[in-house]
C-alpha cells in the first residue's frame, strides 16, 4: 500500500481543491456530535478529520432514506472523509445484501461505485463504543480509497485503491513521504486507542454473542427484562449502519415504484394480510433484531452484522444497552 | 435499455372468475412473455394502489396467460376483488425456488392442501399431471372450511375421473347431508391415506395453523422432515432477499423458498408463527 504523509494544513487545502469537482462530505463537530455536511469553500477547513463516529450512518450516501426504484439510477461523484472503521464494516453487511444474489440493487451499486471513501482512525471515543468487544479494530485496515492516522504535525495516508492513486498524483505537491518513527508513533497510538475502548467496557464479560441469543432465544427474559423499555421509536434501527430494510411503495405516477427505510421494531412490519403477525410483541421483535445481527447475517456471510459502534446505544429512548443486554442474557445461558 | 428490478410490466386482467364469498381466481395477460416455475411466486400490483406476493395457480406449461388465485384479506387484495376485468394490473417477478419437481422422478407425492393453500398446489398439480409417467401415485387431500369454501369445484369432478390421480376431500364443518365426504380437519385425511414412505414425498400448502398441524401429522406417520416439502408464504415485499420483510431465521423466503422442507426450517424458532 503506498503510503504518504501530509501536514494538516495541506490536507485542508487537498479537501479545498476536491470541493469544486465532486460532491465532498465531511464532519462538522456540533459540540462534540460530529454531523456529515456537505463542504464547501467556506466550511472545508472546519471540518473534524479523526475523533470518533458520527452518530448518522453512512449507509444513506448510498441507500437513501427514500427514493424512487423505478427510473434509472444515477450518481454524482462523492467523497465521504472520516469515515471510521466501524462505518467501513457496516458497508461489509449493506454490500452483501445489496450486491449480488440473486440481483444487485442498481441503484446502491451505482452509488458505491461513484463514492471515494476516505477513512481515519479513531483518537478517541464515545461511552457507547463496543468495536474492541465485536473484535474490530477502531482504526481501518481495508475498505477504503484512502485511510488518515492523525501524527504529529498531520496524517500519514495510506492508498489503498486505484482510484485514490489517481485522485492524490494530480495533487501530489500536497504530500512527501513518511518519516519511519511516524509509523512507528502511529502503531503506538492505535495500541493506545484500542486500550481506551477496551477498557471503556471493561465490566463486559460476554463473548460468543451468536451463541448468548441463540441459547435464550425462548427466555422470558426478553418480554420481562430485555425489551420491557422499549417505546417503539425506531431509532435505534434507523441509526444502524447495517439496517437494510425496507418497504416498497407505490406513487401517483402510477408506474413507478418508490422504498423507504422500514424498522423491524414496528408493529406492522412482518404483519400479513388477514391480520396475521408473527412479531406481534416487543420481545419478538427486538430478539428478532438482536437475533438479525448476530446469528442470522454471522450464518449467511460469516460475520456480524453489528460492529459495536453503539449508535443504538446512545440514540435509545427506553435505555437498552446492547452490550448490557448480553451480559444479562449470558447469566441465563445456563438457565435456559 | 435499463430495466429496474423494481418495476413492474402491465398485464391485462383478461377475466375474474368467483370461486368462494372471498376467493377469486384473476386471468391476466402479461404484455411481455411471462414464464414460472410451479411454486414461484410473482408481485402483482394494481397501479397507485399497491403491490402483494402470490403464486401463480396455473400449469407453467400454459404460457400465454396466468391465473392468480386470490382471498380478500388485506387492501390490495380488496382492490383486486372489486376489478371487474379489462384493467391493467402490474406484475414482476417470477421470485424464489419453486417446487423441485425433477427431484419428485419416480416418486409418490402426496399433496396436502389447505383453503386459498390450494392455488399453488394447482399449479404444482396441472405441472404433475402434465408429465404424469413421470411419477408414481399421485394423492391430494384437500381440506376446506365449508362445502361453500372449496376452491376449483368445477375443475375436481374432472380431476376425479384422472387415472393415477386419487382425491381425498374434508371440510371442517358442515350441515348433515351436504358433504359425502370427510368431515374434520385435513390431518383426518393423513389418517386414512396409506404411503409407502420409502418413496413417497410430501407436499403442503395451507394457512400457517395447518401447515404446523400438517407437518406434525406427517412426522407422526413417519415422514422425514426432508421429505416435507411446504409453501412458506410471508409478506415478501421486493422479491429479490433485500427489504427485510419474509425473513425467517437466517432464510430470506422469498430467494431462499418460498418452498422449503421441513428439514431447512425445524430448528428455527416459531417457523408457523
Amino acid at each position: 500500500m503506498l503510503t504518504y504523509f501530509v501536514t494538516e494544513t495541506n490536507w485542508l487545502n487537498f479537501i479545498s481543491s476536491l470541493v469544486s469537482q465532486y460532491r465532498v462530505f465531511g464532519l462538522i463537530d456540533y459540540e462534540g456530535e460530529l454531523k456529515w455536511r456537505r463542504l464547501n469553500e467556506a466550511n472545508s477547513h472546519s471540518i473534524t478529520i479523526t475523533k470518533y463516529r458520527s452518530i448518522q450512518p453512512i449507509k444513506k450516501f448510498f441507500f437513501p432514506v427514500k427514493e424512487e426504484v423505478t427510473a434509472e439510477p444515477s450518481a454524482q461523484k462523492t467523497i465521504l472523509i472520516g469515515c471510521k472503521n466501524c462505518d467501513l464494516n457496516h458497508l461489509k453487511t449493506t454490500d452483501s445484501m445489496f450486491v449480488g444474489s440473486p440481483v444487485s440493487d442498481p441503484y446502491y451499486l451505482k452509488r458505491r461505485e461513484n463514492t471515494i471513501i476516505i477513512s481515519s482512525d479513531c483518537d478517541d471515543f464515545r461511552k457507547t463504543c463496543f468495536c474492541t468487544s465485536m473484535d474490530e479494530d477502531p482504526f481501518p485496515s481495508k475498505g477504503f480509497d484512502i485511510n488518515l492516522s492523525p501524527t504529529r504535525g498531520g496524517f500519514i495516508v495510506e492508498i489503498a485503491t486505484k482510484t485514490a492513486e489517481q485522485l492524490i498524483s494530480v495533487r501530489k505537491h500536497y504530500f512527501q513521504d513518511p518519516q519511519p518513527i511516524l509509523l512507528q508513533e502511529r502503531e503506538k497510538m492505535r495500541k493506545r486507542i484500542t486500550e481506551l475502548v477496551k477498557n471503556n467496557n471493561s465490566e463486559l464479560n460476554w463473548t460468543d454473542p451468536q451463541r448468548i441469543v441463540s441459547s435464550t432465544y425462548n427466555s422470558k427474559a426478553w418480554d420481562d427484562d430485555i425489551a420491557s423499555t422499549c417505546v417503539e421509536c425506531d431509532a435505534c434501527r434507523f441509526v444502524c449502519g447495517t439496517c437494510y430494510c425496507f418497504i416498497l411503495s407505490e406513487t401517483k405516477d402510477i408506474w413507478s415504484r418508490i422504498r423507504t427505510w422500514d424498522s423491524c421494531q414496528s408493529a406492522g412490519y412482518a404483519r400479513v394480510a388477514g391480520g396475521g403477525n408473527p412479531k406481534n410483541t416487543r420481545a419478538k421483535r427486538l430478539k428478532n433484531f438482536y437475533a438479525c445481527k448476530l446469528v442470522y447475517r454471522k450464518e449467511n456471510f460469516g460475520f456480524y452484522a453489528c460492529t459495536g459502534c453503539g449508535r443504538c446505544i446512545e440514540v435509545c429512548q427506553g435505555k437498552i444497552d446492547i452490550r448490557q443486554s448480553l451480559a444479562k442474557l449470558k447469566k441465563l445461558e445456563k438457565n435456559v | 435499455m435499463f430495466k429496474s428490478p423494481y418495476k413492474s410490466i402491465k398485464a391485462e386482467l383478461l377475466e375474474v372468475i368467483e370461486e368462494t364469498s372471498n376467493i377469486k381466481t384473476f386471468v391476466l395477460k402479461p404484455e411481455e412473455k411471462f414464464s414460472f416455475v410451479t411454486g414461484q411466486f410473482v408481485e402483482l400490483s394494481i397501479p397507485g394502489v399497491g403491490e402483494a406476493p402470490f403464486t401463480p395457480s396455473s400449469s407453467p406449461f400454459k404460457t400465454d396467460k396466468i391465473d392468480v388465485t386470490i382471498m380478500k384479506a388485506g387492501y390490495v387484495t380488496e382492490a383486486l376483488h372489486n376489478l371487474k376485468g379489462g384493467e391493467t394490473l402490474g406484475i414482476r417477478g417470477p421470485y424464489g425456488r419453486g417446487y423441485p419437481v425433477e427431484e419428485l422422478n419416480k416418486k409418490d407425492v402426496l399433496i396436502v392442501g389447505g383453503g386459498v393453500g390450494m392455488a399453488p398446489l394447482r399449479s404444482f398439480l396441472l405441472t404433475l399431471l402434465e408429465q404424469k409417467e413421470k411419477f408414481g401415485r399421485i394423492i391430494l387431500c384437500y381440506g376446506s372450511r365449508t362445502p361453500e369454501d372449496v376452491v376449483y369445484k368445477y375443475l375436481f369432478p374432472e380431476w376425479k375421473k384422472v387415472k393415477g390421480l386419487e382425491i381425498m376431500q374434508s371440510v371442517d364443518k358442515c350441515p348433515v347431508g351436504e358433504w359425502d365426504e370427510t368431515v374434520g380437519l385435513v390431518t383426518c385425511l393423513l389418517d386414512k391415506v396409506k404411503v409407502d414412505l420409502a418413496k413417497t414425498v410430501s407436499v403442503v400448502c395451507g394457512p400457517p395453523i395447518m401447515m404446523k398441524f400438517s407437518t406434525t401429522k406427517l412426522l407422526d406417520v413417519g415422514f422425514k422432515p426432508q421429505n416435507i416439502y411446504l409453501s412458506m408464504e410471508a409478506n415478501m415485499s421486493c422479491g429479490l432477499g433485500k427489504c427485510g420483510h419474509c425473513q425467517l431465521g437466517h432464510h430470506f423466503i422469498c430467494k431462499d423458498g418460498p418452498v422449503f422442507t421441513y428439514e431447512q426450517i425445524k430448528n428455527i424458532p416459531e417457523p408457523f408463527a
